[in-house]
């Protein structure tokens, strides 16, 4: 039986109404009664409290990782470091309030190091790492390293009818298992698989986004719809052509096994990167805008998350292709004098883990295969195998032992030699 | 003799998992049992649930009705999260943690206890709870569950007495 | 499961199946209008195009045009007569005739067009220093902000017995006294507008009024 409440509840949200118990009938009852009604007053202004607060709260992750290759492996001169090193990876925070009946909102930014110590290539080829330190203002004789922030999403939403709700900003892409997942503690494994990683879908989009979903007995479909700025250069705040993304994400939840959700995804834009350049023409200021790198792109994908017990399987398939415009083909990276064919790009994994009775561990398999969009680069073979333990809800302890390989296609920089790494991590909620 | 009874149907009770829609729930007949009420303001039209419609209203899905809990580790908390949404109490607060790394918000309102629970329901259009503690204040009423009252042999929801 | 249960989840995955079969990327088409398929996959410019800066894919080189680098040139026996113009049929190689804007030069080592009668002139080459860097019987000489390998005056040094011999020549003019050989006449003595090896003569102390260029050390005035 489908759930209908549309209606029922005049503005949607908690209003307090006068008391209807009846009098107390004597001295000792009113006294009880006058302790609960301050209970119940107390209570009441919580909720009232709680409906209007802000939550400030977020997630962070503390990593070892360490590259097992042999020291001879050329991995090491291209992308790796032959160093074990500790890392804090995400901060995140978020904060999220119902800022008015029906509207509700949720920020999240990620605190990162990042400049400082991210790599730079030198016109000689020299690499070096970025280092932002500066004299403190505060302390003029000590040096600090000054990070960045990432807006990880940003958006306002509003209940329009009980299956439809408009969320407006800057929201994550709905699709799949793994980006709705999101943060280290909630995902199984220590690495997001290389499918995710590489963004055939757009990690989050800048638009409108209208979601609900509606229980048919005991299953419950589920929609998205998307319209945003799409891929671009700048595409949080600034659209450079005139065609919007658009996608959507429909997923049935079913009560088969003991939870076994499935869903498409599809999302289809343009990405469009200008150059202007400026001169005068009759004393007056002219620009020239050209489009320097153009593509159509459509992106579809299936996911599937099957639980029975103590088994959990998490799958997803994903594809891309994209389409150059004839006069905005970029050049490949490695052999700058030819350019970027179209490309389908396709990828997927597939993670098994049983969660056991004991100390809530949970080994779980991973692999995966993905075919990248770029005609250089070479298929990427991953496998990953772990151990998932959540101490307590809000910390998850991961350890994880994967192996990876590009092969197929003779890249300089890629060498067709197996990648080896061992990680552990923390993850926590707080 | 009594007591090892009931503390079985207690474990039965909390260890069991959520009957599907339609199934017939595996309950204790020789142990006292209390039925879970669960309760709205009386101006609400809703007056029946599916069992599935009150695990998403507790799952956080429905957003049109705003759940109140009791505390976790009370027994009817235990009993509620186990034969409502199946789920342990650490997978409960597994959930709710997930879901909020998601961004999909936060878990429901804990009341401290049944009789505050109904009294706050009942002045509250929009609420939704539970509890096992009589007598109803007025401005509330007992929702039918899967189509049965409480005082059906087979209403699904239910805890057994504590030993005495 | 019910039947409309199981209805819906074929059509469910009927879908997906179509969802996931639609098309963007051809892969017969993968390249850019004037590209094709390169052994590494990538896309390169077919022949007889060229690339047009770094990403705006390939244009088919011109009329008389190939493909060179980055560039189309004129093809052989074709040049431009002016830059940003098409290639036209060219003429020969050093000394050969021309026309500034309509036969250009085509040997790229005498490309220059030396106008001598309107448009018309012959070709040479530029860029000299001194008469050394110049073919035998060139001289450098400056005009303007060009400095190029002047060819010697026509007929400038042939026998002649009458000024009708000279007609025709730079060296129009008929020395009937002694050498009898045809000369260039209304020279410029300052600068000397001479050929290389020769000289302005000015001979209005003779009582002609002309100016000739007469062989060096042969000037009678001096």
């Amino acid at each position: 039986m489908a759930l209908v409440v549309a209606g029922v509840f005049s503005a949607g949200e908690i209003q307090a109404q006068s008391p209807v118990a009846p009098a107390p009938a004597n001295t000792a009852a009113v006294a009880a009664d006058t302790a609960e009604e301050d209970a119940i007053a107390a209570e009441l202004r919580a909720i009232e409290e709680e409906e209007s607060r802000l939550h400030i709260y977020g997630f962070a992750d503390f990593t070892f990782t360490a590259f097992l290759m042999d020291e001879s492996s050329r991995w090491y001169d291209t992308y790796f470091s032959a160093y074990p090193t500790f890392a804090v990876g995400n901060l995140n925070l978020y904060l999220e309030k119902r800022i008015a009946p029906r509207w509700s909102s949720l920020i999240e930014f990620r605190l990162l190091y990042l400049p400082n110590g991210a790599e730079e290539v030198s016109d000689s080829g020299v690499v070096t790492q970025i280092d932002t330190s500066v004299l403190d203002y505060e302390d003029q004789t000590e040096y600090l390293r000054w990070g960045g922030i990432s807006i990880e999403r940003a958006w306002v939403e509003y209940r329009i009818h009980p299956l439809a709700t408009l969320r407006a900003g800057q929201w994550l892409t709905p699709y799949g298992i793994w980006n709705a997942d999101h943060g280290s503690p909630v995902l199984i494994p220590i690495r997001r698989p290389f499918v995710i990683g590489q963004s055939l879908f757009p990690r989050s989009q800048t638009g409108l986004l209208l979601h609900g979903s509606r229980a048919f007995g005991d299953q419950t479909l589920s929609y998205r719809l998307t319209l945003s700025n799409g891929r671009g250069p700048a595409d949080t705040y600034l659209d450079l052509d005139h065609n919007k993304a658009v996608g959507g994400r429909l997923a049935l939840d079913t009560p088969w096994l003991d939870q076994f959700t499935a869903g498409v995804s599809l999302y289809t834009g343009t990405y469009s990167a200008r150059s202007r350049s400026y001169g005068l023409r009759n004393d007056e200021v002219v620009a020239d805008d050209t489009l320097i790198e153009g593509y159509r792109e459509l992106a579809m994908a299936a996911d599937l998350r099957a639980r029975s017990g103590p088994l959990l399987i998490d799958t997803e398939v994903i594809t891309r292709q994209g389409t150059y415009a004839d006069a905005a083909r970029p050049p490949d990276l490695l052999v700058p004098t030819e350019q970027q064919p179209d490309y389908f790009a396709y990828g997927g994994y597939v993670l098994a883990g049983v969660r056991l009775p004991w100390l809530d561990l949970m080994p779980y398999v991973m692999g995966e295969y993905m075919h990248p969009m770029w005609a250089t680069v070479p298929h990427i073979w991953e496998g990953a195998i772990g151990i998932n333990m959540r101490a307590a809800p809000t910390v998850t302890l991961k350890t994880q032992f994967q192996g990876a390989r590009f092969s197929g296609i003779r890249n300089p920089v890629m060498p067709d030699e197996p990648i080896l790494a061992w990680e552990a991590q923390v993850a926590w909620v707080f | 003799m009594r007591s090892i009874l009931a503390t079985g149907a207690l474990l039965a009770a909390i260890t069991a998992p959520a009957p599907a829609m339609g199934d017939k729930p595996s309950y204790p007949t020789t142990s006292p049992t209390r039925p879970i009420l669960v309760i709205i303001a009386s101006s609400s039209t809703v007056d029946s649930l599916s069992l599935d419609d009150l695990a998403r209203i507790f799952d956080g899905q429905t957003p049109e009705l705003h759940p109140l809990n009791l505390p976790p580790g009370s027994r009817e908390r235990i009993g509620f999260d186990q034969l409502v949404l199946g789920r342990s109490p650490d997978d409960i607060a597994r959930y709710w943690i997930d879901r909020k790394i998601r961004g999909q918000g936060g878990p429901p309102r804990v009341i401290p206890n049944g009789r505050l629970l109904a009294r706050i329901v009942a002045r509250l259009p929009g609420t939704i709870g539970y509890t096992v503690d009589g007598p109803l204040p007025p401005g509330v009423k007992v929702l039918r569950i899967g189509g049965l009252s409480p005082d059906h042999p087979r209403y699904p929801l239910f805890i057994t007495e504590k030993p005495r | 499961m019910p039947l409309s249960a199981a209805h819906f989840h074929i059509q469910w995955a009927t879908v997906l199946i179509v969802g996931l079969g639609a098309c963007l990327y051809d892969p017969d088409d993968v390249c850019s209008r004037n590209q094709e398929r390169t052994d590494t996959g990538l896309c390169e410019c077919v022949a007889g195009t060229v690339p047009v800066g770094a990403t705006a894919g390939c244009e088919l080189c011109g009329d008389h045009e190939v493909a060179a680098g980055d560039a189309c040139i004129c093809a052989d026996g074709y040049a431009r007569a002016a830059e940003g113009e098409a290639c036209g049929l060219a003429s020969g190689g050093l000394a050969a005739p021309c026309a500034s804007g309509s036969l250009p030069c085509a040997d790229a080592a005498y490309d220059y067009c030396r106008p001598v009668d309107g448009t018309d002139g012959y070709c040479t080459s530029t860029g000299c220093t001194g008469s050394d860097e110049c073919p035998s019987g060139y001289d450098c000489v400056e005009d303007g902000a060009t400095r190029y390998c002047r060819r010697p005056p026509t007929g400038q040094g042939a026998p002649c017995a009458t000024g009708a011999d000279c007609d025709g020549y730079e060296a129009s003019y008929c020395e009937t006294y002694q050498a009898h050989i045809c000369l260039v006449p209304d020279c410029s003595i300052s600068p000397d507008s001479c050929h290389e090896g020769w000289v302005c003569c000015d001979l209005s102390s003779l009582g002609l009024s002309e100016t000739l260029c007469v062989e060096n050390g042969l000037c009678p005035t001096g």
